[in-house]
């Protein structure tokens, strides 16, 4: 047997060389019995260990699920169409509810149902731009925590708890599959977390919860044949509630800017500013055509599209700094955000279809409790 | 107009040498035949169906126990109807808001209502009015409801870089 012969050079009178085979019994078999045996026991360790972190997995998403599980609601509402399903969370023991746009943006007769009750809910404000919803039932509730959205990486792993169909609340694991503002070439209003998460109907409105059990994401809709699914990011959730906090409606703000990418980059970024509005805070404040646009409030700017982010997160009343580059100097404005001009392509949010009018007025709506 | 005598005197003359045409009553019978046909052949199909069924009835020899059974049946079922045996239960009302009822469930309350022995009312076609004659996509209390995971707008609209 070749595995059980040792081989050496052997010179041989008119021969270069020769092999000879030589006998040793008791050395290859050692030998192999140990490779043997090593090879069993690292190939057990790495089972044991997939083993353990799938079992690490599994109960991490138990966990999650058992503490988050009570404050996921379905919500059931009628429009045009007749009947529609979704699901909701609580997000604070007054029993506010954050759930999609297309579950109870727009519908009417409102009911929620966890923890095998069903009240009756209401909208506190809806925006049809980044597809949230803000519901409310007057109840003492349970409710989850909210987590910081910015510190969602590539790949980290998160869960989501939603109502299929007309199933029992339902987890789902999956990683985090990018950030992503353009889409099939259309822009959101707002940067989405893409989750590679499996979703089913009945499931918009879901919290996506990271592995503290925090939610740090509206799942608002799905893609690629539901294999996975757009998130707005907690921190633009947020912001719509603030809104609703400070002035009873949704808000955008403005300041008069428009921009336009370069070939080059200054500083790294792209962008410049390729026209001001006449009478707009940007014009009044000294910011000029061609400055270089770094930053507006806390939105870093590098590309074009990230102008959609920034106006996004513009809140009417704040001041907000801008930083651009003007020849080859860091500016930095200070400017105060004003109202988004009334105008055809005005933000669906301000309008809130099937609002009841007089409802719309922001000084109309009732305070926050 | 009434004629005088001597007008009469005249047209009985006039007719005294009147003469049929030769040949005329010697065709008389086969003319007569002609016709009836004719007319026999004019009948509609039911008429002729008719008269085949009642003559054929006439001959046929039904017994005369028959006249009695026929009649008990007859007083058995004037009996069940009258007492309202084949009357539909009657439906439960509605709730306190007849305004949501479905159309299935509000059509058959009304069915149930207009039963044989039911004094006709016109709260019933007021009620049937008020039901809600929705398409089949309108919502009940049988169907589904639609599970929502993507809306029927996109969420993506946005075009221009300006803030």
């Amino acid at each position: 047997m070749l595995n059980q012969a040792a081989y050496r050079s052997h010179p041989v009178p008119g021969r270069a060389a020769a092999i000879e085979v030589i006998e040793c019994p008791g050395v290859m078999p050692r030998l192999s019995r140990m490779a043997g045996v090593l090879l069993l026991l690292l190939s057990t360790a790495g089972f044991a260990r997939s083993q353990d972190t799938l079992a690490s997995i599994s109960a991490d998403v138990q966990r999650i699920y058992e503490s988050a599980k009570g404050a996921v609601v379905r919500i059931e509402s009628e429009d045009d169409f007749g009947k529609l399903a979704g699901t909701g969370f609580l997000i604070d023991p007054n029993g506010t509810i954050y759930t999609a746009y297309d579950v109870g943006g727009e519908s009417r007769d409102i009911t929620v149902e966890f923890g095998s009750k069903r009240y009756p809910g209401h909208r506190l404000v809806a925006d049809a731009k980044s597809g949230v919803a803000i519901l409310k039932v007057d109840a003492n509730t349970p409710w989850i925590p909210l987590g910081n959205s910015d510190e969602l990486k590539l790949a980290s792993p998160i869960v989501s708890i939603g109502y299929p169909l007309d199933l029992p609340a339902t987890p789902s694991f999956g990683l985090i599959g990018g950030f992503d503002l353009k889409y099939l070439n259309r822009y959101f209003s707002t940067t989405l977390v893409r989750a590679n998460l499996p979703v089913q109907k009945g499931e918009a409105g879901s919290p996506i919860l990271n592995l503290k059990g925090q939610a740090v994401g509206i799942l608002i809709r799905s893609i690629g044949n539901e294999s996975a699914c757009y998130a707005l990011p907690m921190k633009a959730a947020e912001k719509i509630r603030a809104d609703y906090v400070r002035y009873g409606a949704v808000r955008p703000g403005w300041l008069g800017v428009s921009v336009r990418e370069r070939d080059y980059a200054i500083k790294d970024s792209k962008v410049e500013v390729s026209s001001l509005e006449e009478h707009s805070p940007a014009e009044n404040s000294g910011l000029r055509v061609g400055d270089t646009l770094l930053q507006v409030g806390q939105v870093k700017v590098r590309i074009a599209p990230d102008a959609l982010n920034v106006a996004f997160f513009l809140t009417v009343g704040d001041r907000v700094p801008v930083t651009v580059v003007r020849d080859g100097k860091d500016l930095t404005f200070k400017l105060t955000v004003a109202d988004m001009p009334a105008s055809p392509n005005q933000a669906p949010s301000m309008l809130i279809p099937g609002l009841p009018s007089e409802l719309r007025s922001p000084a109309e709506f009732p305070s926050y409790p | 107009m009434m004629l005088d005598e001597q007008q009469v005197q005249q047209l009985l003359r006039l007719k005294r040498f009147e003469q049929p045409p030769p040949g005329y009553f010697d065709q008389a019978l086969h003319e007569f035949h002609r016709r009836q046909r004719a007319e026999l052949l004019r009948r509609s199909a039911f008429r002729i169906w008719w008269e085949r069924t009642a003559s054929g009835l006439f001959t046929l020899r039904v017994p005369n126990y028959a006249y009695g059974g026929a009649f008990a049946i007859f007083c058995v079922m004037a009996t069940l109807v009258g007492s309202g045996v084949f009357n539909l239960p009657p439906e439960p009302e509605l709730a306190s808001s007849p305004a949501v009822g479905t159309v299935s469930f509000g059509a058959s309350t009304v069915a149930g209502r207009l039963t044989l022995n039911h004094k006709f009312e016109w709260a019933d076609l007021e009620r049937a009015a008020r039901l809600r004659l929705a398409p089949s996509i309108a919502p009940s209390s049988t169907s589904l409801p639609r599970y929502v995971l993507d809306g029927r707008r996109p969420v993506s609209t946005e075009a221009s870089f300006n803030f």
